[in-house]
C-alpha cells in the first residue's frame, strides 16, 4: 500500500479493490476521515483499517463509516470496522428504516454458510448500534459537515425518494418468495437504487462516490432520478468513482454530461465473480472515451494456487480442474490541495490506468 | 446409583414396554412388508459396560473372541473404505450455460482464510441437486480416496448441494416480532 | 471403515418418518428417495429404519437416529439433522449425542495385542484369570456444560482383522436429571451448530492417539 500521510488541508481518495472487494477511504481534510465499503484481505483486518494504520492514522479520527449497499464485497469486515472506530456514525441506506427489510434481515440470523454472506454482516452491525450515532442516506440527506477551513461536506444524493417507494414492493416480495419454496434461498439482492451515493465536497474539490448505482432505465429510477432532483454540489466532480465496476448497466450519459467536469478522475474496481468480469473490454472502451483520466485498482489479477497433497493435486489437474486465489493489492490514491484543485494520482501495483 | 445409570434403565424400560416380539407383524401392520426386525433393547441385552442412550447402536456389538482368534490373518479382512483428504464449503456465483463458479472454503484447513474460485461442470452434480444450482446456493465438495473391498484405490470428487429447510410462518412471525425490537432500539418510528 | 451417527432422545412417532416424509419437505430428491424405498425396512407404528445410499435411518418411540457409513457425508448428516429438527419444532428432547466410530486394521496381531496391553495391563490380572484379552475398555469424561460426559469405548474389531473399534459417545443431555423440563428441538440445532465440528475433530484425534499407543 502507498504510504504517506495526506497535508492537513488536502483531500485525499483511496480506492482499493482487489477483484472481489471494495473500498474507498476519504480524507477529508484536517485529520478528518470517512470510509465507505469495506472487504477483508484473508485472515486480515479490514482494507481500510490497514491502510490508515500503515499511514500512522489512528483509527478514532474516522468520523464517518459509510455501507453503500449491503453486497458481500461491500460489506464483508464492516462490523470490526465499526468497532475499531469509536467516534465514526455509521450510514446506511434509509430503506433500511423499512420494517420490513429489517424483518428480513432478522429472518437471516443463522449463516447459510461458512462463508457469511453481506446480510449477516450487516445484522451483526444493526445490532451493535446501540450507543452510537448513525445516520439514514437518502436524497439530500447531509451526513457530516466542517466550516472551519477547509470546509468539508458529506451528501448523500440517493436512494432518492421514488426509488424507495418503488422498491418498497421489492422488499415485501422477498420474504413472500421465501414462504414459497421448500427449501432455504440465499438472500435475494435488492434494486441496486437503493444504495448510497455520496457527494463529497472538500474546499473547492468535488467527488461523487457512485457505489453500485446502476440505471435500470425510467426516468424516476436508478441514475436518471439522481441527476434530475435538485443538486446539492454548486460545480461538478473532479473524482468519480465509477459504479458497479465498470458496468454498462451502472453507466448513464446524464451523469457524464451534468455532475462532472470535463474529463474527470474515473475510478473503477474490478469484480471477476461472474463468467465474464468486469469492467468487460467493451467498457473499458467506453470508460476510456469518457475521460483518458480512467485507472482501476487492478490491471490484472494476481492468481495463486494452495499447495495440497500429491494425490489430491494428481486428481484435479487429470480432471482439468484448479481452485485458484484470485487477489489484486492494489490502490489508486488521488490528492488534491482543498484550496488549489489540482489533483494529483498515484497507484499501487497492480493499480494502474484502465 | 448414577444418573447415567437411572437413565440405562429408563430407557430400557421403555424400549420394554413396547417391545412387541413377533407380535409385531399383527393385522394392524400388513400394509407394510417386514424386510427385516429388530426387537427394542432390554436391560438384560446391555452390553458389558453399559451402554449410553446416545450412543449409536452399533457400538453395542462385542465381537465373538472366537471370531477374532480363529480368522486366517494371512488374509486379514478388509471393508471398502473411502477416506476424505479435501473438503470445501462452497457458494456458486454464477451459473451459465451447463457450468457454474463458485467460491470455495477450505474445510480441510479451517485456519486458512484464502477464499478460492473455480469452474465446475453441471455433469459433476447429482441428478437430485440440478435444481438446486442457483447464485447463492451452498455445497460441499469433497476429494476422497476410495479403496474397493478388493483393494482397487481411486480418487474420487463428491459435491453436494446443501438443503437447507425454508422459513416456516413462525419464522417470519418471530423474525418480525425481532425486528420490531430492533427498529424500537433504533429509534425508527 | 468409519461411521458417524446423531443419536436424539426424545418423544417420535416413528410412523411418520416414512421415506415420503423427507421427500414431501424436499429433504430427499427424487433418486434418494428411490433409494430409500429400496433400502426401506420397516415403518410401523413403534419402528422406522430405512437405508438410501449413504443415509440409515432408525427411529423409536424415544429414539431417533441418523448414521452414516461413509464419513465424506457427515456434514449432509449434520443439515438432515437440522432440517428434520426444524420441521419437529414442536418434538420434546431429552439429549443428543454425537458419535464416530472407526475400525482400524493394525499392523499384525502383536500390534493389536500390544495395544490391548496398554489400555489393559496383565498385570494386575496375574493369578486370577489365564490368558484374558481385552474385550470392551470403557472411559468416560463427565462435561458441565451442556451436562453429560464424552464415553470412548475400545475393543477388538469384528469387521476387520486385525484390528481394533474405538467409539466416541459425545452425549449432551439437554433435559433435567428428573425431566421436570425438557427441552426443544431447537436446542439440538444450536447443540448442533455449537459442538459438531468439536465434535467431529475429537472424532479423529481421539482413535489417532489410542492406536498410536501401539
Amino acid at each position: 500500500m502507498l504510504k504517506s500521510r495526506p497535508q492537513p488541508d488536502e483531500v485525499e481518495v483511496s480506492l482499493f479493490g482487489p477483484g472481489y472487494g471494495e473500498s474507498v477511504v476519504v480524507h477529508l481534510g484536517n485529520d478528518d476521515w470517512m470510509i465507505v465499503d469495506s472487504f477483508r484481505p484473508a485472515g486480515q483486518p479490514p482494507i481500510a483499517l490497514a491502510y490508515l494504520q500503515g499511514i500512522g492514522v489512528a483509527a478514532d479520527r474516522v468520523k464517518l463509516v459509510v455501507a453503500s449497499h449491503w453486497h458481500d464485497d461491500h460489506i464483508k469486515g464492516m462490523s470490526d470496522l465499526l468497532e475499531a472506530c469509536p467516534n465514526a456514525t455509521f450510514c446506511c441506506s434509509s430503506a433500511f428504516r423499512e420494517r420490513e427489510l429489517l424483518a428480513f434481515v432478522e429472518l437471516h440470523d443463522t449463516p447459510m454458510s461458512s462463508l457469511g454472506s453481506g446480510v449477516d454482516e450487516l445484522r451483526r452491525i444493526l445490532h451493535r448500534l446501540d450507543g452510537r450515532k448513525y445516520k439514514w442516506a437518502g436524497d439530500g440527506a447531509q451526513l457530516w459537515r466542517r466550516r472551519p477551513s477547509p470546509k468539508a461536506v458529506v451528501w448523500s444524493i440517493s436512494p432518492t425518494s421514488n426509488a424507495f417507494r418503488l422498491a418498497t414492493a421489492a422488499i415485501a416480495n422477498l420474504a413472500v418468495e421465501q414462504g414459497q419454496t421448500k427449501t432455504r434461498l440465499t438472500p435475494s439482492q435488492l434494486p441496486n437504487d437503493l444504495c448510497v451515493v455520496l457527494w463529497v465536497s472538500v474546499g473547492d474539490g468535488n467527488v461523487l462516490l457512485g457505489a453500485d448505482m446502476e440505471e435500470p432505465g425510467g426516468l424516476d429510477r436508478g441514475w436518471s432520478a439522481v441527476v434530475r432532483q435538485d443538486p446539492v454540489w454548486d460545480s461538478c466532480a473532479d473524482v468519480f468513482k465509477v459504479p458497479h465496476h465498470g458496468s454498462k448497466t451502472g453507466h448513464c450519459d446524464a451523469v457524464w454530461q451534468d455532475l462532472l467536469k470535463s474529463r474527470p478522475f474515473a475510478l473503477v474496481t474490478p469484480y471477476t465473480r461472474q463468467v465474464r468480469p468486469l469492467p468487460t473490454p467493451a467498457d473499458r472502451i467506453r470508460i476510456r472515451a469518457a475521460t483518458e483520466n480512467a485507472y482501476t485498482t487492478a490491471t490484472e489479477i494476481e492468481t495463486t494456487v494452495i499447495e495440497r497433497s500429491r494425490g489430491v493435486q494428481k486428481f484435479l489437474s487429470r480432471a482439468g480442474r484448479q481452485p485458484v486465489v484470485r487477489s489484486a493489492r492494489g490502490q489508486i490514491r488521488l490528492r488534491a490541495s482543498a484550496s488549489v484543485g489540482s489533483w494529483s494520482v498515484e497507484t499501487h501495483p497492480p493499480a494502474g490506468r484502465l | 446409583m448414577s444418573d447415567t445409570a437411572v437413565d440405562v434403565l429408563r430407557f430400557s424400560e421403555e424400549s420394554r414396554s413396547s417391545e412387541k416380539g413377533s407380535a409385531w407383524l399383527s393385522a394392524e401392520n400388513e400394509a407394510f412388508t417386514l424386510v427385516s426386525a429388530r426387537p427394542a433393547r432390554t436391560a438384560e441385552a446391555a452390553p458389558i459396560a453399559g451402554s449410553s442412550p446416545t450412543q449409536s447402536l452399533a457400538a453395542d456389538e462385542v465381537p465373538s473372541v472366537r471370531g477374532v482368534w480363529k480368522a486366517d490373518l494371512r488374509f486379514p479382512r478388509r471393508l471398502p473404505v473411502t477416506v476424505p483428504l479435501q473438503e470445501w464449503e462452497g457458494v456458486v456465483d454464477w451459473v451459465e450455460g451447463d457450468e457454474f463458479g463458485a467460491t470455495l472454503a477450505d474445510m480441510t484447513r479451517p485456519d486458512a482464510h484464502e477464499l478460492e474460485q473455480d469452474t465446475f461442470s453441471m455433469e459433476e452434480v447429482r441428478r437430485d441437486d440440478e435444481e438446486l444450482v442457483k447464485p447463492g446456493a451452498a455445497f460441499y465438495w469433497t476429494i476422497a480416496l476410495v479403496t474397493s473391498d478388493v483393494g482397487q484405490r481411486s480418487y474420487a470428487s463428491f459435491i453436494r448441494f446443501r438443503r437447507l429447510p425454508a422459513w416456516r410462518t413462525q419464522d417470519v412471525r418471530e423474525a418480525r416480532e425481532r425486528a420490531s425490537e430492533l427498529a424500537r432500539r433504533l429509534n425508527l418510528a | 471403515m468409519s461411521t458417524a451417527s446423531v443419536v436424539v432422545v426424545g418423544t417420535f412417532e416413528p410412523q411418520v418418518f416414512h421415506p415420503s416424509w423427507f421427500a414431501s419437505h424436499d429433504l430427499f430428491g427424487d433418486d434418494t428417495l428411490a433409494a430409500a424405498l429400496q433400502g426401506l425396512q420397516l415403518v410401523h407404528r413403534d419402528y422406522a429404519a430405512f437405508t438410501a445410499g449413504w443415509l440409515n435411518i432408525k427411529v423409536e418411540p424415544h429414539r431417533f437416529e441418523f448414521l452414516t457409513t461413509e464419513t465424506v457425508y457427515d456434514a449432509d448428516l449434520r443439515d438432515l439433522v437440522v432440517n428434520t429438527f426444524t420441521l419437529l419444532s414442536t418434538s420434546s428432547v431429552r439429549a443428543v449425542g454425537l458419535n464416530h466410530e472407526a475400525h482400524y486394521l493394525m499392523d499384525d496381531l502383536d500390534a493389536l495385542n500390544e495395544l490391548g496391553y496398554r489400555l489393559a495391563p496383565r498385570e494386575p490380572w496375574e493369578g486370577i484369570l489365564n490368558g484374558q484379552g481385552l474385550q470392551a475398555l470403557v472411559v468416560a469424561e463427565p462435561r458441565d456444560d451442556p451436562p453429560g460426559y464424552l464415553r470412548v469405548q475400545v475393543g477388538p474389531s469384528g469387521r476387520i482383522t486385525p484390528g481394533v473399534v474405538i467409539s466416541l459417545n459425545d452425549h449432551f443431555q439437554l433435559a433435567d436429571s428428573d425431566e421436570t423440563k425438557l427441552a426443544e428441538a431447537s436446542d439440538v440445532l444450536s447443540l448442533l451448530a455449537d459442538r459438531w465440528e468439536e465434535a467431529k475433530a475429537r472424532g479423529r484425534s481421539i482413535p489417532e492417539k489410542l492406536v498410536g499407543l501401539a
